[in-house]
């Protein structure tokens, strides 16, 4: 059949399509899906080591304090990120800028506590051959890591395209994106924060 | 219409309203490298993933020889080296052949299906392919240079470890192709077409990214577990072991959701017919998308002494999986029986059989997991049986697959192949997985130490040679007509079919529609065409 015989009323023009949006979702739900992966890991050999009567983690190597001031840093990231979503919302591009780049000073934050955190708790990965809590501890702190060094290069490029710009109220898919990616980056530590800093 | 007068790289390059290259391909090795056409993108993946299922199959094959006496390893005399080919093997032709045909597939038609000039995030898509193509490689070539699953056992640690890495990098490679088909049916439809009109391959492909993603994501958390064990601490690993999750039902299913889509695509395209209670097939899908997530059945998350396969969740998939599946087949053969039934068309055959071998591998699964409680004891046998239910899921996505590329030939290369080969790969596929998976489920209810259980392995061994031998025609097949010069006229819609894609040239111009997309108002928009036609013939004839 040839294009040229369809007589069919041509479709309307859509709606500005949300590519990066659902891209993004669908990304961050992968990344939550990895993450709940090594915390099932986590929690089923936790519970098979302290069934086993072997020590867990070594006393006092895990301590609340540090876990609960990136906690606290990643909360305060959220209301930036709010920020920036409702600064774009009134055509505030300039508040929009200012709180991208708040964001990023607390996500920097947050990784230099988390390299400041291993060094300063000295655990071996392979300290106790008989307990896999630091090998795991150490996956899922740095995938984390690696989630929000992600984050900072989305926001980072997000705010660069705010600078020239780009968004607008009417137009604002890629800020929006990039505060999905970043709720879902403190939404994963926050369950780091309760399984390896409270719970342990 | 356009005619195919020169090479077919010379006849992809043009399109039909002018100059502009139809296919990047056409500038060698330059436009392989850059381009970002997606079907372009979706024609290389489904070229390498056949190159890969000739090879692979064939290894399987190999691998199938010592399983007539498990008990002496006198052929290869190293149980390594058996390890290691069956390891290629099970794992490969899931990430090498059946998934990368499938998303190849995917990457090329989707757009066209739903109306979209091109992929989302094309760029992406490209990346996709090449990740995948690079960890394939790497994953491949870790075997040759004595990589594998287990530390210790007469294999390099190192390449071990560049085994495991290989194998995620070529899974983030088909995560990341997944996400660009997803966003492109969720966010790139045209007016009209809501969800519920999406052509089934295109609705499939979602569910199966969606499902993929979700699964796939705790295939890379175990492997980087793996990964970090096997070179930062003293514990060997047993990575197999550890994924072995994913080629086993019901997981090994969700690598067959594009099967559904494929083989209702095919079957109301090639039969001319609407397919009747859609909703129902578009539930039955995502049903069987839900219910084939199985990264959850995995020994890493036993608690206590209780394994999760036996727990009840995981019995009560194994079975319900079946039912929607039933129910997909059942509408889609019904409308088989109202169409036209050119049982000489390669895709109609294929989608046949592909649909067979994945509800005999549904069954077979059921009786798998509901044998959990007694009619298996023993490990190894269950693994055998494993082994036949993966068999069958997997092989019905090959043999769609090849269904497919017969199917939209024309779309994707800008030609059609050769029936009598096709259809002899076809038959040879699907008589290689009744031979190389029966035996191996029924296997599953035999003593090890049985005598007829050596007489099913050589018959299961013979079945693998099989598909070899079909997956060998195959690529042949599609091989022989790409090179091939003809100037065969290839029509826009030679299966009289009426989803969009058809609604464009063969091949497509860059942008995909040089006119504008009609307005969907069905599944169907082309028949609707039709149907608006022979209305306005009956109101003229009245009005006469």
């Amino acid at each position: 059949m040839d294009t040229e015989q369809l007589a069919l009323p041509v479709a309307a023009e859509v709606p500005r399509p949300r590519t990066l949006m659902v891209a993004t979702v669908l990304a961050s739900a992968t990344s939550v899906m990895f993450f709940i992966a090594l915390f099932g890991i986590y929690v089923s050999q936790r519970q098979q080591t302290r069934a086993a009567g072997i020590e867990w983690f070594p006393e006092g190597a895990i301590r609340l304090p540090p876990g609960g001031m990136m906690m606290m840093t990643l909360v305060l990231s959220i209301g930036t990120m709010a920020w920036v979503q409702q600064a774009i919302k009134n055509d505030d591009r300039r508040s929009a800028i200012i709180a991208l780049a708040i964001t990023m000073v607390f996500g920097g934050s947050v990784i230099n506590q988390t390299v400041f955190y291993w060094q300063d708790m000295g655990l071996g990965i392979n300290d106790n051959p008989e307990s896999s809590a630091a090998m795991l501890m150490y996956i899922i702190t740095g995938a984390h890591m690696a989630m929000v060094i992600v984050g900072l290069v989305f926001i980072f490029l997000t705010a660069l395209r705010a600078i020239i710009g780009q968004y607008s109220s009417r137009q604002a898919d890629g800020i929006h994106a990039a505060a999905f990616f970043w709720y879902s980056v403190v939404a994963v530590y926050s369950v780091i924060w309760f399984a390896i800093y409270i719970t342990k | 219409m356009t005619t195919i007068t020169e090479s077919p790289t010379e006849a992809a390059a043009l399109s039909t309203d002018g100059d502009a290259p139809a296919s990047a391909l056409s500038s060698g090795l330059t436009g392989m490298l850059t381009t970002t056409d997606h079907k372009d993108v979706g024609s290389m993946y489904v070229r390498m993933a056949l190159v890969f299922a000739a090879a692979i199959t064939v290894v399987g094959a190999v691998a199938g020889l010592e399983n007539i006496d498990r008990d002496s390893l006198d052929i290869f005399n190293a149980a390594s080296a058996v390890n290691q080919l069956n390891w290629l093997y099970l794992t490969g032709l899931a990430t090498l052949v059946v998934m990368p045909l499938l998303v190849g597939i995917g990457t090329a038609v989707v757009p066209l299906q739903v109306g979209s000039t091109s992929i989302a995030f094309p760029r992406a898509s490209a990346g996709g392919f090449w990740t995948w193509l690079v960890g394939a490689g790497a994953y491949v070539g870790s075997f040759i240079v004595d990589g594998g699953f287990s530390s210790g056992i007469n294999v390099d640690d190192r390449a071990v470890a560049l085994t495991i890495a290989a194998l995620g990098v070529t899974v983030a490679g088909l995560m990341l192709s997944m996400i660009c088909i997803a966003t492109t049916v969720i966010a790139l439809r045209p007016a009209g077409m809501s969800l519920r009109r999406v052509p089934l391959l295109s609705w499939s492909m979602m569910i199966a990214a969606v499902t993929w993603l979700m699964s796939l994501a705790v295939l890379i958390a175990d492997l980087v577990v793996e990964y970090v064990a096997l070179q930062h601490t003293d514990r060997g690993v047993d990575a197999f072991e550890a994924i072995a999750w994913m080629l086993s039902g019901p997981q090994v299913f969700a690598f067959a959701i594009p099967v559904l889509g494929i083989a209702g695509d095919v079957i109301a395209g090639v039969g001319g017919q609407r397919q009747k209670l859609y909703d129902v097939i578009l539930g039955g899908i995502a049903a069987v998308g839900l219910l084939s997530f199985g990264a959850f059945a995995q020994s890493k998350y036993d608690l206590g002494t209780r394994d999760v396969t036996d727990e009840l969740t995981y019995i009560l998939v194994g079975v319900v999986l079946l039912l929607p599946l039933l129910a997909v087949a059942g509408g889609l053969l019904d409308t088989f029986r109202l169409g036209r039934k050119d049982l000489k068309a390669v895709p109609l055959i294929g989608a046949l059989a592909a649909l067979l071998m994945l509800l005999a591998g549904a069954a077979a699964n059921a009786v798998r997991v509901i044998g959990h409680w007694g009619i298996i004891d023993d490990w190894n046998e269950t693994r055998i049986m494993d082994r036949g239910v993966m068999h069958y899921a997997l092989l019905a996505g090959l043999i769609a697959g090849v269904a497919g590329l017969y199917y939209w030939a024309p779309k994707i290369f800008g030609r059609r192949f050769n029936q009598g080969l096709g259809g002899l790969a076809v038959l040879l596929l699907l008589a290689g997985t009744v031979v190389i998976a029966l035996p191996d489920v029924i296997a599953g209810f035999l003593e090890s130490n049985d005598d007829a259980s050596d007489v099913l392995a050589l018959i299961s061994m013979i079945g693998g040679f099989i598909v070899a031998g079909g997956a060998f025609l195959a690529l042949d097949a599609v091989a022989f007509g790409l090179i091939k010069k003809s100037d065969e006229v290839i029509e826009d819609n030679p299966w009289g079919a009426n989803t969009l894609e058809w609604a464009t040239t063969s091949p497509p111009p860059v942008g995909n529609f040089a006119a504008p997309v009609p307005l969907v108002m069905s599944e169907t928009p082309l028949l609707d065409e039709h149907d608006d036609d022979a209305a306005d013939a009956a109101d003229a004839k009245v009005d006469a």
